[in-house]
Parts: structure tokens; C-alpha cells; sequence
């Protein structure tokens, strides 16, 4: 696959607008906040490490996503240790276990990552993998995601959009017949595969229970666009989930509006809380609020955020239709509690 | 002390109370398989299969039906088919591992470990066995993945073949 360069559209955000416009006003949304440092490669600017340790200083985990280069070739894991008194978790890409299919969308086999993974391992440091799901990459994905399981270390999927490198990509996204058939059966078999993954079918009343057992309670329970999830561009604009930067869903620039105050009252943040503004199926879903539906998906394919998630191929009649899905992926809830319970810093971070 | 308050003491002497965020026991042993599956899978996927080693524990068999052969600290497998040590059996030589072993008691692991020089285990056990076995293969040098019993109480126990033949292929491509 061939990518164009995105150039920025405005000068990126310095260091200190970064401290203060964008760190400083996350810590006014919540006391329990992480933060994630996302692609281009974040390691490669010069101020990497002086954010990495201002957000620890305010109490914060970082996420850091890179393709491992880095991490392989310098101290840069030490250094964010250091930096950051080990509140750091490295974000690590693998599309697929196949050279050829990961080399389309990475430009590298999974070697690099894979070193990365022992290195992060070896220092102490922790890690999670990252799987893009595009249409390129489903003849592998049950083979990937087993492989990413058996590291017994969380996945978060993220679906492929057509925005950044991705533009001009469209035929790439999936759809319903996809997700029935390849993408939904292998993320429900890894409990590990994070429970934000879409559509997920966890009973609404099972939910309390399940925490109780495990004695850990997590917010974060399907589409988290709005929710636990804003992002930030480089340019300071504002979108509900880092799948929308530069679209149609920019809810104001953190030069001209304070973050925090975007978040906690713009109207769009609030209607994907709440979820009373779901269109169609996502609006009469029994699983509205333990799943939502992808709302970058939903964008995506509709050009607009709150219609229901085309990708989806549950059709409930009203929200008393249960999906057959149910029991199994409760449990899968329960599954990955029960990981959070036994695994820090996992357990208190959601 | 009895041999089982003994290997708890050892484990809380090893990991501490403070490894689980609750500190009662099973808690402290689902946590050390927890956090040992973790740190040890990456070396563990690089390990050929033909230099693994299964270690399963002899409540796996049917106490009823059981056809296995008792040789010294290990039952000898009939594959008889009354529980599932004949499929995980099967499946180790169809992939080409060292062996299988139904073990009698835990306190085998070591002489096996130095006697077939494996470069990887893998164990299924209850909880408590199973972080005593993993401490001893980590203190042997040998890299150890931990299968869980579905469920325990020492005869006619169950473990999802699934889980362990997950954990049986698992290989870095």
C-alpha cells in the first residue's frame, strides 16, 4: 500500500500548550486519568520525555504508541521508566502474523515489535497490542488475535478508518458481513482482546454482579467515544474518539477552548454519554450502554456519529431482543475483570 | 507442619501477600500463575515444541475408569479415553513435544525437570500447585506456561482442552 504524507493543517502544539492545554486540563476532568501519546512516532520529538514526566507528575499513566523502532534501537524504554517513575505502557502494532499482511499496513514484518515486546518485558516495562482491523486483514485475524492472546498481555482492536494515511482507503472498511463471519468470533474468543470492542452483547444487568464477584469495577464497557475516550490532534483539535481527528467531528481547538470544558459540556461529548441521541438499531439495543456501537464507524460509513453502527449485524426488534450472544460474552466480561483483578497497573486504570 | 502448610508458607515466604491486591490465599496463587504466564510467554513462544514438556496432575484421570499404569512417581497413560489426558496426549505427538507426564504430586516436577533437561513446561494444575510448580521451573531456569484445572479438589478433576492446546501451539511466527 502506498500512503500519502498528511501535512498538519496548523502549527502542532508545542510543549507547553501540550502541558497546559491539553495535560493540565485532563487532570481537571478526573483524578484517574491516563493519558495516550499516539502516531505519528511520539518517541521522535525532542520533548517526548519531558511530557512523558509531566504527566506522570500530575498523576498520570501514559500510553505510548510506537512501531518499536525505537524502543529497539535506543534507552527510550529506560528513559520513559525514568521519566515517568513507571507509569508507562507501550503500545505495540500487529495487523496480522503474516509478514506480507503486516507489511502492508506497517511497512515491517512483526520482528521489530516483537523485540520491542522483549525488551519492554526484560526492563520491566509494560505493553499491549494493538490490531487494526481492515478488510485486508481478516483471512488472518483468528490467527493473529490467538497469537496476541497466548502473550497473555491485553489487544485492544481499533477499526480501520479512512483518515490520516488511511484516506482514499475506503474499499478497506469492513462491514456487517465481515464482522458476523470473522471479526466478532475471534475477538470473543480472547478475553484479553479489551471488552471496548464493538458490537459486545454483555447483559446490562449482570454487569453489577460480575464487578461485585471480582471486586473491581470498570467504566469502560463498549464504544468509548465521548465516554472514557476525547482525543486531541496535533493541531489541538478536539474530537470523542482518536478515530475522528480531522473529521467532521471536531468539537473546538484547545487554543481557543479549554479542554476540559469541551469534554465535560459540549453537546456532542454529553449525547454520546448519555447515548439518547443513538439512531436506529444502536437506539433500540437492549446492549445500548455496554455497547453503543462504534461511533467512528458509524461516521464513517454515514456521516454521522450517532447513526446506528452498519457494521453491526445484531436486529433487535426493541430493547427487550437479546442477542445469542449474551451469555458468552458476559462471561468474557467476566474473563477480563478477572484479568484487571490480578494484573497491574491494569486494575486501576479503568 | 504438614506438606502443604509447609509450600504455603514457602510461597508467601517467595511472592509475599502484598503479590495479590486481596490477600487471601487462592487469590495469592491465581496471581503468581497470572503474573508468571505473563513474564514467561514471549521466551516460551520461541521454544520448539520438541523441547517442551507437559506436566498434568494425576486428578485429571477417572478415579472409576482409569486404566493407567503406576510407575514410580508417574501414571503411565493407557488412553483409555476416560478423561482428557489421552487428547492432550495425542495432541503432544502430533505436534512433536518431548512427553507428557501425569504426575502423582508435585514435589516430582524437580527430578523430571533435571532428568529431562526440557527447555519449557507446561503445567496444569490447580492454582496452588500450579505457583509452586512455576517457581520451581523459574528457579531451574526453565520457562513454564500454567493451564488452570476447570476445576479442582484432587480426583476427577477437568481442565478445558481448548485452553491447553491454545497454549500447545502457541508459537512466535
Amino acid at each position: 500500500m502506498s500512503r500519502p504524507p498528511v501535512p498538519p493543517s496548523a502549527p502542532e502544539l508545542d510543549t507547553d500548550e501540550a502541558k497546559f492545554l491539553v495535560l493540565d486540563e485532563l487532570a481537571k476532568v478526573s483524578s484517574n486519568m491516563a493519558v495516550a501519546f499516539s502516531g505519528g512516532e511520539h518517541l521522535l520529538r525532542p520533548d517526548a520525555f519531558d511530557l512523558l514526566k509531566y504527566a506522570a507528575d500530575l498523576g498520570m499513566w501514559s500510553f505510548v504508541n510506537t512501531n518499536g523502532k525505537v524502543l529497539v534501537e535506543t534507552t527510550a524504554v529506560e528513559k520513559a521508566l525514568n521519566a515517568t517513575g513507571g507509569r508507562i505502557i507501550f503500545v505495540l502494532p500487529i495487523n496480522s502474523v503474516d509478514t506480507d499482511l503486516n507489511k502492508s499496513s506497517r511497512n515491517d514484518d512483526i520482528t521489530t515489535v516483537m523485540k520491542a515486546a522483549d525488551i519492554c518485558r526484560e526492563k520491566g516495562a509494560e505493553y499491549f497490542f494493538l490490531l487494526t482491523i481492515s478488510k485486508e486483514n481478516l483471512s488472518t485475524l483468528e490467527k493473529t488475535i490467538k497469537f496476541l492472546k497466548m502473550n497473555r498481555v491485553p489487544m485492544l482492536r481499533a477499526p480501520f478508518v479512512p483518515r490520516g494515511a488511511g484516506c482514499g482507503f475506503s474499499e478497506l472498511l469492513f462491514d456487517s458481513d465481515d464482522m458476523r463471519k470473522f471479526i466478532h468470533p475471534a475477538l470473543s474468543a480472547n478475553p484479553l482482546s479489551y471488552i471496548s470492542f464493538t458490537p459486545f452483547f454483555a447483559s446490562p444487568d449482570k454487569m453489577a454482579a460480575a464487578w461485585a464477584e471480582y471486586d473491581v469495577k470498570i467504566e469502560g464497557v463498549g464504544c468509548q467515544a465521548g465516554r472514557s475516550f476525547a482525543a486531541v490532534g496535533a493541531e489541538g483539535g478536539v474530537v470523542p474518539c482518536v478515530q475522528l481527528l480531522d473529521s467532521g467531528c471536531v468539537r473546538g481547538n484547545v487554543r481557543e477552548k479549554p479542554l476540559s470544558e469541551i469534554i465535560l459540556n459540549d453537546e456532542m461529548f454529553t449525547a454520546l454519554r448519555s447515548r439518547e441521541k443513538l439512531q436506529g438499531r444502536c437506539g433500540r439495543c437492549r446492549y445500548m450502554h455496554t455497547c453503543g456501537g462504534c461511533r467512528a464507524l458509524a461516521y464513517y460509513h454515514t456521516g454521522d456519529i450517532f447513526a446506528e453502527d452498519p457494521t453491526c449485524f445484531f436486529e433487535p426488534v426493541d430493547t427487550d431482543t437479546r442477542s445469542e450472544f449474551e451469555e458468552e460474552q458476559t462471561a468474557q466480561l467476566a474473563g477480563f475483570i478477572n484479568y484487571l483483578k490480578y494484573n497491574k497497573p491494569w486494575n486501576g486504570l479503568f | 507442619m504438614s506438606d502443604k502448610a509447609e509450600k504455603i508458607n514457602r510461597l508467601f515466604e517467595l511472592f509475599g501477600a502484598g503479590g495479590a491486591d486481596s490477600g487471601s490465599f487462592p487469590e495469592l496463587c491465581t496471581a503468581i500463575t497470572f503474573r508468571k504466564n505473563k513474564e514467561n510467554a514471549l521466551k516460551f513462544s520461541q521454544v520448539d515444541f520438541s523441547k517442551r514438556l507437559i506436566l498434568l496432575p494425576q486428578c485429571i484421570r477417572s478415579t472409576e475408569k482409569c486404566k493407567a499404569e503406576e510407575k514410580a512417581a508417574e501414571y503411565l497413560c493407557k488412553k483409555c479415553g476416560a478423561c482428557k489426558a489421552a487428547d492432550i496426549i495425542s495432541k503432544a505427538e502430533e505436534l512433536g513435544y518431548m512427553g507428557v507426564k501425569i504426575l502423582k504430586g508435585g514435589s516430582a516436577v524437580a527430578r523430571l525437570i533435571k532428568e529431562l533437561k526440557p527447555e519449557a513446561v507446561i503445567g496444569v494444575a490447580c492454582s496452588f500447585e500450579g505457583a509452586l510448580g512455576m517457581l520451581e521451573c523459574e528457579r531451574s531456569g526453565i520457562v513454564v506456561q500454567f493451564v488452570s484445572l476447570l476445576r479442582d479438589g484432587c480426583s476427577d478433576t477437568d481442565v478445558n482442552l481448548v485452553d491447553v492446546y491454545e497454549t500447545m501451539e502457541f508459537a512466535r511466527p
